[in-house]
């Protein structure tokens, strides 16, 4: 069976990342998730369908041959130069300078209480109502896979955000990081990041974990709960 | 960036994890002897399915598409001092 999403000659589909391909077995796992076909897939897409993986293939069926593989992939958080071998286009050459525009006041040493370039105003937990991107190198940027629990067929849309000032506040303080960095052992380390109400984490201390904060303070295409 | 199947999309998901990391790296460096190697846990994937797995430094991290697997030690030290990682980089204080 044939991979709809990558193979050793084309890559992902898209704009031709030639990587061996280490893990032709997994592509034929019986459990595959419902992977629409993908023949315009970017290689950050690529990307984003291996960082999908893990949450949708340890399910109740498991991973195949009960594996311990299934481990976050994006445990691996160094910019690796395997990955970027396999991903050379994942950051536009005037990323740095976008960034800067994005956080003009530094990240993540606290976010801008003004002056942020999105629209919207009001930062309420549903966020500040975000939109597409509409300025800088990812202007008008679009996703094709997802968003999860739906996954329709070459589902064109642009990547939008809907920035949380209070959740994203909520982890980029002083307190927090302190907190953290008391840890005294990993255990308690990574129930800080990942474990969701574990505590210490500022404001949301009874809400989400460090890693979550993040993700829900930028906000944008929200994750349904799955069934 | 709330989808798992659309977040890394978003340029912010390398800064985000990014951080994370900075601060991994961090709270290691403030006892290198005795936090360098500290890991623990259960082998799980994001979002709650937990396994009952204990987490060493030679469960496997599984890459994807993207990259062959590589045993939890071999990315636990970002300067990779004993040379059989392949991380190497730090972070400015």
């Amino acid at each position: 069976m044939k991979s709809p999403l990558f193979d050793n000659e084309s890559g992902f589909g898209g704009n031709g990342a030639k990587v061996d391909n280490p893990f032709a077995d997994l592509l034929n796992m019986p459990n595959m998730p419902n992977v629409p076909k993908m023949p315009k897939m970017s290689n950050m897409e690529g990307h984003s369908h291996t960082h999908s993986q893990p949450s949708s293939n340890v399910g109740p069926k498991g991973l195949p041959n009960s594996s311990p593989k299934g481990f976050p992939s994006d445990i691996l958080k160094g910019f690796t130069s395997e990955l970027l071998k396999a991903f050379p286009d994942w950051f536009p050459k005037d990323f740095p300078s976008e960034l800067a525009k994005a956080f003009p006041g530094g990240f993540p040493g606290g976010l801008p209480t003004g002056g942020m370039p999105f629209r919207g105003g009001a930062m309420f937990m549903g966020g500040s109502g975000g939109g597409c991107i509409e300025g800088g190198p990812f202007k008008d940027m679009k996703l094709h896979i997802g968003p999860f629990g739906i996954m329709k067929e070459n589902n064109t849309r642009c990547l939008r955000r809907s920035f949380n000032a209070v959740m994203a506040n909520s982890a980029a303080s002083k307190q927090v990081f302190d907190k953290i960095l008391s840890s005294k052992n990993f255990g308690e380390f990574r129930q800080h990041i990942e474990v969701p109400s574990f505590g210490g984490t500022g404001a949301a201390r009874t809400g989400p974990d460090f890693h979550s904060l993040g993700h829900g303070g930028v906000g944008g295409e929200v994750w349904p709960c799955p069934k | 960036m709330t989808d798992p199947m659309t977040s890394t999309n978003d340029p912010l998901f390398f800064m985000h994890h990014s951080g994370l990391d900075h601060l991994w790296a961090t709270w290691q460096e403030q006892d290198r002897k005795n936090r360098l190697w500290d890991v623990d846990g259960k082998v799980s994937s994001f979002f709650g399915a937990i396994q009952q797995k204990n987490l060493t430094l030679d469960t496997p991290i599984w890459m994807g598409l993207a990259a062959p697997d590589r045993p939890v030690r071999d990315v636990m030290d970002i300067a990779n001092e004993n040379g059989k990682g392949f991380l190497c980089y730090k972070y400015e204080q």
